[in-house]
């Protein structure tokens, strides 16, 4: 079920109204998120609940052997974090991973002049497994590190890793914050609820409206780059980033959003990343749930900037290139995050976040959006041949006649980011964060934003049948 | 929760009138759109059509817009061919035409019956336009979609998504002169690239079929001529498609007239792309048509 459909839109007022209608039988309420959750995620093929079952019981029960022996026999209670780590990735590796590293190994024999045949398993990929897996081995590394303790209660458990809002694409939410959340009794707050209507219905704008009216030329473009000129891959390519950024954004306000309406605070997954002065900054801004996690469990484990130098940069690469590598099972989102692991590099060794202020910072400023844009080469193109014949097509220029498709759709495209690029830039402005925009608004300023919103929706929303972040 | 549901309702009250205001205003501005591809073609068919129905309709993408002029074939004539649009769509105004005697002819390619058709909202969003002020419009979409028609009394402004800016670039402009519908591709073209990629399937799909089907019931009942065509195509690779294309209006007892190879591609000045004529190639191509057309008895 998407956050853009109408079955959604049938579906989670009925969930909101039956929810608060029993506020005092904070059990009753857990299982019917729990029964919400299972049927918002069987909606899209419910042969894969299964498949969350699975990891959530295999977590419960590993979990409380982790915290049963961490004191008393350290060695058993590191046995059964590995299987829980083992199971989780396994079952990444499976289902996500598998075709893609068969085919690496006979690429490679072939370099060697061997000749492999291929074994390719014909499975699709389950929507969501990315995000409940760490979800799930996070909760698992914080009950081993004494972070978290295990919790004994079953629905709570399951709610933890299943739970609607953050289920298909995040925000990731880490045991130790959402847990606590399910456990404790929730009340019903009016700031809370208008400012989850006011990030729901932005959202939706964010993803229907502008990520998805630039998809289309961006669509046009990056089927058949090698056909066009550098203007028309410059522009696509900035259409992309501001795409997917939309895309995503949009996605997690929607969640987050629709979490408050239940009672439940996320985590920011988003700070206005297009305003950072350095790759580095960037970082802290876009995709935070995911970012912290890999700097928590992965970038920390390896051993983190604790070392020296040389070892924090190999660190760094090592978490940007599996942190590529998370995002979809191709070697173009490995280069994707070796780009962005070069750079951070850089930016360690010359101690960028003291050179990057005053004057100069529109210049960083500049040079961040340089490397972002061109690593989403990588991340949007379908193969490394097209991403290097995107580039090549840019660096060989013809800048003068640039193909613009549909002249409505394009228009619609363009005049949408500058309402979403002038709402951001408020938000900078005025350091404000959308989530906390809606508490506190008047009834007239609510009503008119939403009013403003939804007809702009209404009017402008483009048909679109997914969030680019469900294939991860 | 009291005061949650206050504010829904204040909310709810206040989107529904502005709804309301924004399409009266919009379809006020819309009714004086004559220009335009998105908005304008199908109000100056349907005001003239109106007024005196054509005698020769002729429905289709590109392949239709870009190739056909009508003024080849008949004195009073439409080329009602729109960039991109599907079945379902030249259904839909096939539906908006009354009893009258007309020809209405179909550009379909085989390969528009193979695979899965697009969801029927995205097929007819171009038809949505009239759906407030054209019944027919509304009894198709409405019998079509339980969606669509909820959708649509929920938010009636919906019938203008993604036509805002054609409305506002187009509003008050004249429509041009003796315009037919027909849309040449003029331009200092020559095409000798890749003939366009051979079908990998060519098992037509049974929806698609059906709705043809219904769109030649539908025609007959209607007291239409029904002719359908496939336009030239630049080195066409397949021909399985179109045989077997031919045999299944030979099963709907219609007159399908095959024009794939009809324009040869030694001239690359003929071809926009590999399944676009430019203008000097179409102009070849209406003649061949015209031909075919007077040798063809009328029959109602």
């Amino acid at each position: 079920m998407l956050f853009n459909s109408v079955e959604f839109g049938l579906f989670f007022p009925l969930v909101f109204l039956v929810y608060w209608l029993i506020p005092n039988k904070l059990k009753l309420q857990n299982y019917l998120l729990l029964i919400a959750s299972y049927f918002f995620y069987a909606w899209w093929d419910w042969r894969f609940l299964g498949l969350i079952i699975f990891s959530s019981t295999v977590d419960y029960l590993l979990a409380l052997g982790i915290e049963k022996f961490r004191e008393q026999n350290l060695k058993l209670s590191r046995l059964y974090l590995n299987i829980s780590l083992a199971t989780n990735l396994g079952l990444l590796g499976v289902f996500k991973y598998f075709n893609f590293f068969a085919d690496s190994f006979v690429d490679l024999a072939f370099l060697f002049g061997l000749e492999v045949d291929s074994v390719t398993l014909n499975i699709i990929l389950p929507v969501g497994i990315s995000f409940y897996t760490f979800q799930t081995m996070s909760y698992s590394i914080d009950v081993y590190r004494g972070n978290f303790k295990a919790t004994k209660d079953v629905v709570t458990f399951f709610t933890y890793v299943s739970f609607f809002p953050q289920l298909v694409a995040g925000p990731i939410e880490r045991a130790r914050e959402l847990i606590p959340q399910i456990k404790r009794k929730r009340v019903f707050e009016i700031e809370e609820f208008k400012s989850g209507i006011i990030q729901i219905v932005i959202g939706l704008f964010r993803k229907m409206v502008i990520a998805d009216n630039l998809g289309v030329y961006v669509d046009m473009v990056y089927q058949n780059p090698e056909n066009y000129g550098g203007g028309s891959l410059v522009l696509a390519t900035v259409f992309y980033g501001f795409q997917i950024y939309y895309d995503f954004s949009g996605y997690s306000d929607i969640a987050i959003g629709t979490a408050k309406l239940l009672g439940f605070n996320f985590n920011r997954n988003f700070n206005l990343p297009y305003f950072s002065k350095s790759v580095t900054e960037f970082w802290r801004r876009w995709h935070i749930s995911l970012s912290s996690w890999l700097k928590d469990y992965l970038y920390i484990s390896l051993g983190g900037n604790r070392r020296g130098v040389v070892l924090q940069i190999r660190n760094l690469f090592i978490t940007m290139l599996l942190g590529g590598l998370w995002h979809g099972a191709s070697w173009n989102f490995v280069i994707w995050g070796g780009i962005h692991a070069s750079f951070l590099a850089m930016e360690k060794v010359v101690n960028i976040e003291k050179i990057n202020q005053g004057y100069s910072k529109y210049l960083w400023w500049f040079y961040t959006m340089l490397v972002v844009f061109f690593a989403w080469i990588f991340f949007r193109a379908q193969t490394s041949q097209d991403a290097f014949s995107v580039i090549s097509g840019i660096a060989v220029g013809d800048f003068n006649n640039i193909y613009l498709g549909s002249l409505i759709s394009f228009y619609s495209g363009i005049s949408m980011l500058i309402i979403g690029l002038a709402f951001d830039l408020y938000l900078f402005k005025s350091n404000q964060a959308l989530e906390d925009l809606g508490r506190g608004m008047s009834l007239l300023k609510f009503v008119f934003i939403v009013t403003i919103f939804v007809n702009l929706i209404v009017l402008f929303y483009s048909s679109s049948e997914n969030f680019i972040y469900f294939q991860f | 929760m009291l005061k949650a549901i206050k504010i829904l309702t204040i909310t709810v009250i206040v989107l529904f009138i502005a709804d309301k205001l924004a399409y009266t205003v919009l379809f006020k501005m819309s009714n004086n759109v004559q220009r335009g591809q998105l908005v304008g073609k199908l109000n100056q068919f349907l005001f003239l059509n109106e007024k005196d129905p054509f005698e020769v309709v002729i429905l289709g993408s590109s392949r239709a817009n870009h190739h056909i002029n009508p003024e080849f074939i008949s004195s009073h004539g439409y080329n009602m061919g729109l960039d991109g649009q599907k079945l379902r769509f030249h259904f839909g105004v096939l539906h908006m035409l009354d009893a009258s005697e007309q020809t209405v002819i179909l550009h379909l390619d085989p390969e528009e019956l193979i695979g899965a058709p697009k969801p029927f909202e995205n097929e007819v969003m171009r038809l949505s336009l009239h759906y407030f002020d054209n019944d027919s419009i509304k009894d198709y979409i409405d019998d079509n979609s339980v969606k669509e028609k909820v959708l649509n009394h929920m938010f009636m402004t919906r019938v203008f998504n993604g036509k805002l800016f054609s409305i506002l670039s187009n509003y008050n402009k004249k429509a041009k002169k003796n315009y037919n519908g027909y849309d040449p591709l003029v331009g200092d073209f020559c095409y000798n690239g890749d003939p366009e990629e051979s079908l990998t399937s060519t098992r037509f799909n049974s929806e698609k079929v059906n709705i043809i089907s219904d769109f030649i019931g539908c025609g007959i009942a209607k007291n239409k001529r029904i002719i359908i065509y496939s336009s030239p195509k630049y080195n066409d690779s397949s021909k399985e498609d179109n045989l077997q294309l031919q045999k299944l209006m030979d099963e709907f007892n219609v007159e399908y007239w095959d024009f794939t190879d009809a324009i040869t591609s030694t001239n690359c000045r003929y071809w926009k792309d590999n399944v676009h004529l430019s203008s000097e190639g179409a102009n070849k191509f209406n003649n061949l048509f015209k031909e075919k057309f007077e040798n063809t008895s009328v029959n109602f």
